[in-house]
């Protein structure tokens, strides 16, 4: 699983490539980590999950905690390109009801305001 | 006699009933006279006695000794009679010690202050030195029986308790999967527990031992005979030097015969052998009706497996000759065959309106039609709807099942170890994927079974502390529409199906649920249970799961 972070308009877009799952969850709350602390500024993150073609509770877990750690600046996280397998998970445990969960990166950072 | 001054009878003169006296007794007053008075009585009277100068040492002392009674002197310095009383008896360690209150004072309402407090009796000053060794005496009886019948209720208690969980374990209905079968049992009991009896273990050589029983009568004798029946079959067949059934039901009967003597208490006995290679059965039947087998192709192969047989285990009506080899019925295992064992509440079972017996060749059918479905993984338990379905009842006899699936290796997609890290579960779970994908399954439904190997795997991982020098064992059937997947590891014993029951009212940022609820959601089956040392995790997943979980999400409000 690989993840990189750029700051678009604003916004920062964290973009994920490869199974999000208890296997590589711990290294990528610690990256996201290192980041977030560095743009001390932003507010808002979009995280383009199109490259994650698998996700389970582990990954769940970490962007529930991200989600968090924006809340707690006062932002939001978005969700944007859930693929199938991941959307199964989102919709099990209803995750949809907590993130939102838009079409395309260019659609979430505007709704990022 | 002068009764009011005289407080002993004298040295030299012989009590009676002497060794009733026998107990600790602890005085407590903080008149020195009185206290050693009351000493030298009981000492005569043959009682060890502790003495205690006042409330608070009183106390401490009945701590440290638990006497059997104490007198204790009501009006003393600080802690007076009762308050030594009250402290005695809020304190679970000091509760059961008698305490009889010493006084000069007699109006009721000290008397009923006592017995509120909670002393055991009365005694007036000036005593009477036989009066209170009468009382004393009294006293130390009724201790010594209060005693006596709190150790029997503990230990009635302790073995009813026993004896409950022997019973519970005794009809355990865990599946048992080994590299070539799939065994799934089912009880259904009338009302308490009576007395059938099955059970499938392995023996050393690779053979695979099964057995359906039932012993004679309803009760508790007969859920005594059969958990004793239980160990002998298990003893025994553990014992044999070669696993034939019609030798191993010899050496049971002679166990159970040693053991039993009383001719109403026997037991019909079904007992096969599966062969280390798992192509041939070996059986006896001792008075026990014959299995059904289903061949793979839906008939009936039961003339197979019936044989002569013989007598009952216990059954003393022949002399010699029992239980020989020429009883014995062989077949060959096929694979993707059913055995399907029962006990006969189940042929006896009635028609709720018509009253006719089920009998066997509706139970064959039953089975067949269990087989037929490909969504069924336990027929044992299935044929049991099918029958309470079509309208019989099962509630007039203990009825229980048995089925053995012999799996048709064409049907194992993996079977591998793991070393218990993510990685692993993770390469595991993303194979399961490409494999069922390659058979034709959706993406969703494929998905839905690599998540439930992610899911259960990560779960070993994270909590399960398996040894680092032991590995998960993992295998991938796939029967029809059927994936079924099974996990062994050697971790340690946790209560998984408490941890998944609780789960359902889970919010979704409880990590401990999170995983549990996706398990729930995708599989149409999970089972967590264990055998000796060896945690097993049995999850069913359906083809259609993608159609299903669909449904289910148009169905939520919003």
């Amino acid at each position: 699983m690989e993840a990189t972070f750029v700051i678009d308009k604003g916004v920062g877009v964290v973009t994920v490539t490869g199974p999000l799952t208890a296997a590589g969850v711990d290294s990528f709350r610690e990256q996201f980590g290192g980041w977030w602390q560095n743009a001390s500024e932003l507010r808002n993150v979009v995280m383009d999950l199109g490259g994650v073609e698998f996700l389970d509770s582990a990954g769940l877990g970490a962007l529930i905690a991200l989600l968090k750690r924006v809340t707690e600046r006062g932002g939001d996280l978005k969700i944007a390109r859930l693929q199938k397998k991941a959307r199964m998970v989102f919709e099990i445990t209803r995750a949809y009801e907590v993130f939102d969960i838009l079409d395309s990166v260019e659609e979430a950072v505007k709704a990022c305001g | 006699m002068d009764q009011t001054t005289r407080t002993s009878d004298g040295p030299g003169n012989a009590l009676p009933q002497a060794e009733t006296m026998k107990g600790v007794v602890l005085v407590a007053d903080d008149d020195v006279a009185y206290r050693t008075l009351m000493s030298d009585v009981l000492r005569t009277g043959g009682c060890d006695v502790l003495e205690a100068f006042d409330g608070a040492q009183a106390v401490q002392l009945a701590k440290e000794r638990l006497p059997d009674l104490m007198l204790v002197d009501v009006t003393m310095p600080g802690l007076s009679g009762y308050d030594v009383c009250q402290r005695l008896k809020s304190d679970p360690l000091t509760r059961n010690v008698a305490v009889m209150l010493v006084t000069a004072r007699g109006d009721i309402d000290d008397v009923e202050r006592g017995f509120e407090v909670g002393a055991f009796d009365y005694v007036r000053k000036p005593f009477h030195g036989r009066e209170l060794m009468a009382r004393v005496r009294n006293a130390l009886a009724l201790k010594r029986k209060s005693d006596e019948l709190r150790a029997w209720q503990e230990r009635m208690s302790r073995e009813l308790d026993v004896g409950g969980r022997l019973q519970r374990r005794l009809l355990a209905t865990n599946p048992f999967f080994g590299p070539a079968f799939e065994v799934h049992m089912t009880h259904l009991p009338c009302l308490a527990v009576g007395g059938d009896l099955f059970d499938a273990f392995m023996l050393p050589d690779g053979s695979l031992c099964l057995y359906m029983a039932d012993v004679a009568g309803h009760g508790v004798a007969p859920a005594i005979v059969a958990t004793l029946l239980k160990a002998v079959v298990f003893q025994v067949a553990r014992a044999a030097h070669v696993p034939d059934p019609s030798v191993i039901c010899r050496d049971i009967h002679a166990e159970f015969c040693h053991h039993i003597q009383n001719p109403e208490l026997y037991a019909t006995l079904f007992f096969a052998v599966l062969d280390p290679t798992a192509t041939r059965w070996t059986c006896m039947a001792c008075g026990h009706p014959d299995p059904i087998i289903l061949n793979t192709d839906g008939t009936d192969g039961s003339a197979a497996l019936s044989g002569e047989g013989d007598v009952p285990i216990g059954f003393t009506v022949r002399r010699g000759g029992q239980y020989q080899a020429a009883g014995e019925a062989s077949s060959p295992a096929v694979p993707g065959s059913v055995l399907f064992l029962f006990t006969d509440g189940l042929l006896e079972a009635r028609h709720r309106v018509t009253s006719e017996m089920c009998g066997r060749e509706r139970l064959v059918a039953a089975v067949r039609q269990s087989r037929s479905n490909p969504y069924v993984a336990n027929h044992a338990e299935h044929v049991l709807e099918i029958l309470q379905k079509d309208g019989f009842d099962l509630s007039q006899d203990d009825c229980s099942a048995l089925s053995v699936e012999l799996v048709d290796p064409r049907t194992v997609l993996s079977d591998s170890t793991l070393s218990p890290d993510y990685d692993a579960v993770a390469e595991a779970a993303a194979r399961t994927d490409r494999l069922l994908c390659a058979a034709g399954w959706s993406e969703e439904s494929a998905g839905a079974a690599q998540l439930a190997i992610m899911e259960y795997g990560s779960n070993i991982v994270r909590h399960g502390r398996v040894p680092p020098n032991s590995r998960i064992g993992l295998q991938i059937r796939l029967t029809g529409p059927l994936c079924r997947i099974l996990f062994r590891d050697r971790g340690r014993e946790w209560d998984f199906a408490g941890r998944f029951e609780s789960t359902r009212e889970a919010p979704i940022d409880r990590e401990s649920c999170r995983g549990l609820s996706i398990l729930k959601a995708v599989t149409a089956q999970c089972d967590f249970f264990r055998r000796g040392t060896e945690n097993l995790g049995w999850l069913v997943i359906r083809k259609d799961v993608d159609q299903v979980m669909a449904r289910k999400l148009a169905e939520e409000p919003g």
